[in-house]
């Protein structure tokens, strides 16, 4: 444009086509050239709003997909929250469950302990019957001793005659006595064995108690570390689940973003619009009044001149 | 599943009711049916009644936006009633909420 608003053509053969291929005017006068121009600006304004009208479908086809993209991301992060609510659950099952199988093996560890201290006092208890039944035969000894006595004690007696009836009496009843400590004594004897073999059956027994609770105590141990283990895997689970709902959030943040940007984007367009509109009414308007410009033009340059 | 949109104009209102399934498909009947209430300058409130719709895809949200953003761009306003629950849900994980009123 020269210093009055008017616009001058291209200088140059080179400059016969514009960059769309239409070719330029070269030696028309300002009239045709202004019918030209609005024209041309009036082709510019129809390519841009075709082109416009293309990027509001896709704008809208992008913001679809945005939705689309929404939606998933927010049941992804449903899903995750669910997920992480379980496993929080399961963690704190299997930590209870931790608990109460160390309570288990404490339990049973004492168990095997006081097995032990069990097996041990009846070893003592069958010691001691032992020694019981040493008195016993102690006893049977004096007894017999006794019996011999007393048979001695009536043959002196019967050699004493009348003077030693008394004593012979006396000695008749020591034998019974020495007797029936001898029944005793045996059947005592008897029953201790009875007992030392039912005491000897449950010391078996106690050892196969102890090998027992020290099995399962074993059982028991093997099971809380796995248990330890799993509780460390559960919550390696719940926290990788934490880290990708982090990640879900971000990326919800940045499809509410590209939702935003797709907005103002419409916005644009929409002005874009109304730009062109107020251009098209512009061009048409200089069309209608070519005359009138030029005539003030020329009588503009007369008064220059 | 296609949709129907029985239109009610009122004053600066209009009262857009849907009965149907709105996706991919039956968004064009919606846009066809919405185009005069836009170009209708005395209409300022667009009222999307969605009592009747029985689902609606996640894109379809995306088409209620630009829509929105149209409305806004001729100085009109569009809200969403009596979605059911799970239309409703939709509608907030794709942030359509966002975007225009929804009751």
């Amino acid at each position: 444009m020269d210093g009055m608003g008017m616009i001058k053509p291209e200088a140059g053969a080179e400059a016969m086509e514009d960059r769309r291929g239409k070719p330029r005017p070269e030696g028309e006068k300002d009239f045709s050239r202004l019918d030209f121009l609005s024209s041309r600006v009036l082709e510019e304004v129809a390519v841009i709003r075709d082109a416009g009208a293309k990027l509001s479908n896709t704008l809208e086809g992008t913001m679809m997909e945005a939705c689309s993209l929404s939606v998933s991301a927010a049941e992804t992060s449903d899903f995750l929250q669910r997920s992480q609510e379980a496993g929080q659950a399961l963690l704190a099952s299997t930590q209870e469950m931790t608990s109460l199988t160390d309570a288990a093996r404490a339990q049973a560890a004492d168990a095997e302990n006081r097995a032990a201290e069990g097996a041990t006092s009846i070893e003592a208890l069958v010691s001691t019957f032992g020694t019981i039944g040493e008195f016993l035969r102690g006893i049977n000894k004096i007894s017999a001793q006794t019996n011999l006595l007393s048979l001695n004690a009536r043959i002196e007696a019967t050699r004493a005659g009348q003077h030693g009836a008394g004593f012979a009496v006396i000695a008749q009843e020591v034998k019974v006595l020495a007797g029936e400590a001898g029944t005793l004594s045996a059947n005592i004897e008897s029953r201790l064995r009875e007992l030392v073999a039912a005491t000897r059956g449950v010391q078996a027994n106690f050892g196969a108690i102890v090998q027992a609770v020290h099995g399962a105590t074993a059982t028991l141990t093997d099971l809380l570390n796995r248990q330890r283990s799993l509780a460390e895997k559960i919550g390696d689970g719940c926290q990788q689940t934490v880290d990708a709902a982090g990640m879900m959030a971000g990326v919800n943040d940045v499809i509410t973003r590209m939702q935003l940007a797709i907005s103002e984007t419409g916005e644009a367009y929409v002005q874009l619009t109304r730009s062109l509109d107020t251009l098209t009414v512009s061009a048409e308007g200089v069309v209608r009044n070519r005359e009138g410009l030029l005539t003030a033009t020329i009588e503009t340059q007369k008064a220059l001149t | 599943m296609s949709i129907n949109v029985s239109v009610q104009a009122s004053g600066s209102q209009a009262s857009v009711t849907l009965r149907g399934v709105l996706d991919s498909m039956s968004q064009v009947t919606l846009k066809q049916q919405l185009e005069p209430v836009l170009a209708n300058g005395a209409v300022t409130q667009i009222r999307l009644d969605f009592a009747g719709v029985q689902s609606m895809e996640a894109a379809s949200a995306g088409m209620l936006m630009m829509l929105s953003h149209t409305a806004k761009s001729k100085n009109k306003s569009v809200g969403i009633v009596n979605a059911n629950p799970a239309v409703l849900s939709l509608m907030h994980k794709a942030n359509l909420g966002k975007v225009l009123q929804i009751q």
